[in-house]
């Protein structure tokens, strides 16, 4: 066997006795075969790395308890905290067992989905916790104080150290907890006494840290640099490094209007339901369905926008935007965990000019118009905006210039039992969310889902 | 916390963290090279961190942590292999020791350029095979249940595992140049 691979047998456990003892004596003799096995070595130690970086963000997706199997830099930053304290966190962490990590200590109108208790006051171990409104405070059982600002998301990992998956958080850390650890996607920062402040932008890609009072220092792992920020001083970070800035991080600003164009949809968008009983329709909402045993209770919804003397074609792409509200009607537990919709398009005007309510056998079926794109919701999931941003969409749109234009919204997914939820989204008439709209962009939005 | 007298260096706990948590990968790759597994690599960890917290009065500067770290882990490294005795498969202590004076003449920077060159590099694959290249460090029998599922033979598996792992090593290689091969990255 070549010599390269019986390394690498070495190296992942494979190698028997003899291979071990060939290897060894090539070793002693070959300088060149040393240097390539401390290479390996390297090699293999940068890849256990991340497949235990990739097992923990599996880990947290999955919002399961993580313990963590080996010793950790968290514990060894713990020595911070005294001997004491470092003890206590290495016995922490070679004991797997689900200690406490942390409490929660109060909330403020906090919602949340989590594997973990939520009442304030509970104790939590390793895990997970994701805040879907409102804020809540977090005391790691280092005595770090974390307050949570939703919708953000949180693993907490050993009593000194967290990470802020999504969302913003400021951190104050006592004297007894120097050396806590709270990581971003991209990078970690090591508190030396302060309260500082870290938020992480999940769709940028892009975290940043501003101390409040006192010192930390931020680390980028993958470029391997480091910044100590003190005072006011606050740092930025991506994916290839970060910037430090000398005071307090600029005020955000909204993203830029420039470049695209957004038209609202007509008013008198409607639903129709497989019944034709109209107490089952209302017209702040355009509602989708699709029920068992039969369409009775399917709703199906048309909404229409004019495009006259308005170009596609100076455009690079189009998107379909629709605010889900929720409405109660019907249970999600009937429905499948992800429901997926259609959007067909038909060129005219859907909307009947005598303000007649038109009937399910009336309507366009998919099967006349054209199928332009599908988004998913999840079942849990009963807010939001929605819709496509496809290729066809805007083909149809240019196919259709200077016109009206209509849209078929449909469930394509069946519910599992009678009584599933009616998924309903704002038309032009509901009185707090804007109905559907049709947005142009000069440049096609950044696709942060593709890898 | 310093074992005698005064210590040398006006370094602050915050900065032993620091220090410890910056060289950490390099010392786990440092061990790699001598011990013949993980676990042992993460005992001698363990151990180590907490002598360099003892002796940390000793550390002269800041720039002396990584050399200073790499002799007492190699110390605790082939200490560990003396307690495992003849029934494990474990290099000679001659060839350890020359390991060892050569795997201590990385630093820092070369350890975090290999770190780089290897992310990059691995992206380059396909997800069967990164998860192929991974699969030894995702627990037990991960490699076997992934020969399972694609219907192969765990030899074949393996095969295939040591030409991806050559693959991966040569681009690392071309990425990082000949230069940071002749100094033993």
């Amino acid at each position: 066997m070549e010599s390269d691979q019986l390394i690498h047998r070495y190296l992942i456990g494979e190698a028997t006795a003899e291979e071990v003892a060939t290897l060894d004596g090539l070793l002693a003799k070959d300088p060149a075969l040393r240097r390539k096995l401390i290479f390996e070595a390297g090699t293999d130690a940068g890849l256990r790395e991340i497949a235990l970086e990739r097992a923990s963000d599996e880990r947290a997706e999955k919002a399961v308890a993580v313990p963590v199997s080996f010793l950790s830099p968290a514990s060894l930053l713990a020595i911070a905290a005294g001997v004491v304290a470092f003890f206590g966190a290495l016995l922490w962490t070679l004991s797997s067992k689900p200690e406490v990590v942390a409490t929660l200590v109060s909330s403020e109108d906090a919602s949340w989905e989590s594997s973990l208790p939520t009442a304030p006051g509970s104790e939590l171990t390793a895990g997970y916790l994701n805040l879907t409104s409102g804020m809540a405070t977090i005391r790691f059982r280092s005595g770090a104080e974390v307050v949570l600002e939703a919708p953000a998301n949180l693993v907490l990992e050993t009593p000194m150290r967290g990470k802020l998956l999504a969302g913003a958080a400021v951190i104050d850390v006592p004297d007894e907890a120097i050396g806590f650890i709270m990581e971003t996607p991209d990078s970690y920062a090591v508190d030396h006494g302060t309260r500082f402040a870290v938020s992480v932008d999940e769709k940028e890609s892009h975290s940043a840290f501003e101390v409040l009072e006192g010192e930390i220092s931020v680390h980028h792992p993958v470029t391997g640099e480091e910044v100590r920020l003190s005072g006011r001083q606050s740092s930025t970070v991506t994916g290839s490094g970060m910037v430090k800035i000398d005071g307090p991080l600029p005020e955000k600003t909204l993203e830029s209007t420039k470049g695209r164009v957004r038209i609202d949809a007509l008013p008198g968008a409607f639903s129709v339901v497989g019944n034709d009983e109209v107490e089952y329709l209302h017209s702040d909402f355009l509602m989708a369905k699709k029920s068992l045993p039969n369409d009775a209770f399917d709703r199906r919804s048309l909404f229409t926008f004019d495009l006259t003397g308005f170009n596609p074609g100076r455009y690079a792409s189009a998107g379909i935007l629709l605010n889900l509200v929720p409405t109660g009607i019907g249970y999600a537990a009937h429905l499948p965990v992800v429901n997926r919709f259609q959007i067909y398009g038909k060129a005219g005007d859907a909307i009947p000019v005598d303000g007649s309510l038109p009937q399910w056998k009336t309507v366009a079926k998919p099967e006349e118009c054209e199928l332009l794109g599908t988004f998913e919701i999840p079942r849990s999931q009963k807010r939001g905006t929605f819709g496509i941003e496809t290729p066809e969409l805007l083909a149809f749109l240019k196919a259709n210039p200077n016109g009206k234009v209509s849209f078929l919204l449909i469930r394509e997914t069946l519910e599992l039992e009678r009584g599933g939820l009616v998924h309903t989204f704002a038309s032009d008439s509901h009185p707090a969310s804007s109905g559907p709209v049709l947005e142009f962009y000069q440049k096609p939005k950044p696709d942060h889902d593709t890898e | 916390m310093e074992d005698s007298g005064q210590p040398r260096n006006q370094l602050s706990e915050g900065d032993f963290m620091r220090l410890l948590m910056k060289h950490e990968p390099a010392l786990r790759a440092f061990s790699r090279s001598l011990l013949p597994d993980w676990n042992l690599v993460d005992e001698v960890i363990q151990e180590a961190s907490l002598t360099l917290w003892e002796k940390f009065g000793q550390l002269e500067s800041e720039s002396g942590f990584l050399p200073w770290a790499k002799v007492v882990v190699r110390f605790k490294c082939l200490s560990a292999i003396r307690d495992l005795g003849r029934d494990r498969h474990v290099f000679s202590e001659g060839v350890l020791e020359l390991l060892a004076d050569e795997a201590a003449e990385m630093d820092a920077d070369d350890h975090a350029q290999a770190m780089r060159a290897l992310r990059v590099c691995l992206a380059k694959f396909s997800k069967p095979h990164q998860e192929l290249l991974l699969a030894p460090y995702s627990g037990e029998g991960r490699v076997k249940n992934l020969a399972i599922e694609s219907g192969k033979s765990a030899n074949a598996l393996y095969k295939l595992l040591g030409r991806l792992r050559e693959k991966l090593s040569g681009c690392v290689h071309e990425s990082i140049g000949k230069e940071g091969l002749a100094n033993g990255i």
